[in-house]
């Protein structure tokens, strides 16, 4: 496992890149996009755990903060989607450079699969995007974390420890899943924890746009949108199986 | 400007951690600033506070270092049969040794929330070099004054007396541990490693505090309402160690509205200016000084 810094100088992003281990390595590499805020804390531990998991499976694994996150240059109050949607190629482009690898998959969590789906979408050299819990609205979830709250509109907030700033709100009101068109990667893999009207619809929509996915429901226990008095994590194993599984088929 | 580097420390390098270099040049004149985890938050701190904390004490003029324990974070596991609290140690000596070598600071301030302050104890009880520590919500003990602010205003209520009674009949024990992992696997799985936090007894803590006072050690405890089972008032901390004339070598502050991992805004940025004037106050830099004489 290496730690390390990458991208432009005044964008830099921490990552850990976890080689192959365990047998021939697979010309195949797997960038994992984690969620934004609180959620971020709490699937630190579970982005561990999938990246050795797929490692051990011939996988080059690359996880990665997003600029304003984790060790990655840039303030909390920083954070914007335009960045995180760039980061995305940023972070495939370094996983290819770096590994050799000439197909990449993504695997992301709530926000950070949204991101990875809407920011990969016309790149023809990503194969298969993993979209785990994904945020469906980006309106929905600022109204979730604002519980209520009415900011002032060049106020900055917090949201279960993190700032929402009025740039990050404004770009989260617009961030949709059903905006994505016409995606030239190979499949598309929604996994959820829990049935959801926001997922039903999003399947709706995708089926009229003739976006070809496939969608399962692992009930799993468990929120990530929380924060209790400790920072507890959150590792659902049999979520964090399937899809290590799911690889597994596809490369049968 | 500062800068940060992705480090691996500690026996086979096992550990990883970030280095931020402040741009001050005379930086390694001062103490290596060290912070610690937090339970099982991984090295950005509950909330990305240390982050934030390393970031503003390198632009005042201190070299940080921010780490995992093995097991914890990035770091991978150790396979020896020390305990938690007894790697801990060692794991901080190789963090300060990093320092030491790679900025040539020859003393330490080390941070740490909870779990972490325990283990920023530990070290300072074990290695001399330790001029300083920034202790969130440490080990507290309870005062008559914290009983009488407690208890006081619910004397008349029949529910407090039964309360206390049952409190009386099944005791306490412990103080908490590593947080849990939610529908998560055996800690064998995960190589979490286990650390139940319990504080030592008043004497134990007293003798240890005594022997870092007297070493010259500067204390900034800051306590949250989020540990309001142990401690509920400013100065509790001092009362408590009344025998110890502690002086200067404390700085103590209470956050009763802030809870156990600041979680709301202002409360982050009281902490992170807390210890911003702390530092100043005992390691005055270039900047720091500035930034007073303009105030």
């Amino acid at each position: 496992m290496n730690s390390f810094f990458f991208g432009s100088s005044d964008h830099s992003l921490f990552g850990v890149y976890h080689p192959p281990k365990g047998r021939t390595a697979r010309d195949h590499g797997i960038v994992l996009c984690y969620p934004l805020g609180q959620e971020y804390m709490r699937s630190h531990r579970a982005f561990r755990q999938l990246a050795n998991l797929l490692s051990r499976r011939g996988y080059h694994v690359l996880r990665f903060d997003w600029y304003g996150t984790g060790d990655s240059m840039g303030e909390s109050d920083e954070v914007r989607v335009a960045h995180c949607l760039a980061d995305v190629g940023t972070a495939i482009d370094e996983l290819e450079d770096n590994a050799g690898v000439e197909r990449v998959s993504l695997v992301g969590l709530r926000l950070g699969a949204t991101f990875a789906t809407l920011g990969a979408a016309g790149r023809s050299d990503v194969e298969r995007i993993v979209l785990w819990d994904p945020v469906v609205s980006g309106a929905d979830l600022l109204e979730a974390l604002l519980a209520g709250r009415r900011p002032a509109e060049d106020e900055t907030v917090g949201a279960l420890g993190f700032p929402l700033a009025p740039a990050l709100r404004s770009d989260l009101a617009e961030l949709s899943l059903g905006a994505l068109r016409d995606p030239v990667f190979e499949r598309l893999s929604v996994l959820v924890s829990a049935e959801d009207g926001e997922y039903h619809a999003l399947q709706q929509k995708w089926r009229a746009g003739g976006i070809r996915f496939d969608f399962e429901c692992i009930p799993s226990g468990g929120n990530w949108n929380e924060v209790d008095n400790f920072g507890s994590a959150l590792v659902p194993q049999e979520l964090i199986g399937a899809i290590v599984a799911g690889f597994e088929k596809e490369s049968l | 400007m500062t800068r940060e580097k992705a480090i691996r420390i500690g026996r086979g390098a096992s550990l990883v951690g970030i280095l931020t270099e402040s741009p001050d040049p005379d930086a390694s004149t001062r103490p290596g600033i060290v912070l610690v985890n937090s339970g099982i938050l991984h090295r950005v701190g509950a909330c990305r506070l240390h982050v934030t904390l390393a970031r503003t004490l390198a632009r005042d003029g201190y070299n940080v270092l921010r780490f995992d324990f093995s097991g914890i974070g990035d770091s991978a596991v150790r396979r020896d049969d020390l305990s938690f609290d007894e790697s801990a140690v060692v794991e901080l000596q190789d963090a300060m040794n990093h320092l030491a070598s790679a900025k040539g600071h020859g003393s330490f301030v080390v941070m740490g929330l909870c779990s972490g302050a325990d283990m920023a104890l530990e070290g300072a009880k074990n290695d001399a070099r330790i001029v300083g520590l920034g202790l969130f919500d440490p080990w507290a003990y309870r005062t008559p004054k914290y009983y009488l602010k407690h208890y006081g205003p619910r004397l008349l209520e029949p529910s407090a007396w039964a309360n206390a009674a049952r409190q009386r009949l099944f005791g306490k024990t412990g103080q908490g541990e590593f947080p849990s992992i939610a529908n998560g696997p055996t800690e064998d799985e995960l190589d979490l490693p286990t650390y139940v936090r319990e504080f030592p007894s008043r004497e134990q803590a007293e003798g240890d505090l005594r022997a870092l006072i007297e070493r010259g050690v500067q204390l900034c405890c800051v306590f949250t309402g989020g540990q309001g089972d142990h401690y509920n008032y400013e100065g509790q901390f001092r009362d408590a160690f009344r025998r110890i004339e502690m002086g200067r070598n404390l700085r103590e502050l209470y956050i009763a509205e802030a809870d156990h991992i600041f979680t709301e805004l202002d409360h982050q940025a009281a902490l992170v200016e807390t210890m911003r004037d702390w530092m100043a106050e005992h390691w005055p830099t270039r900047a720091t000084r500035a930034e007073s004489s303009a105030a």
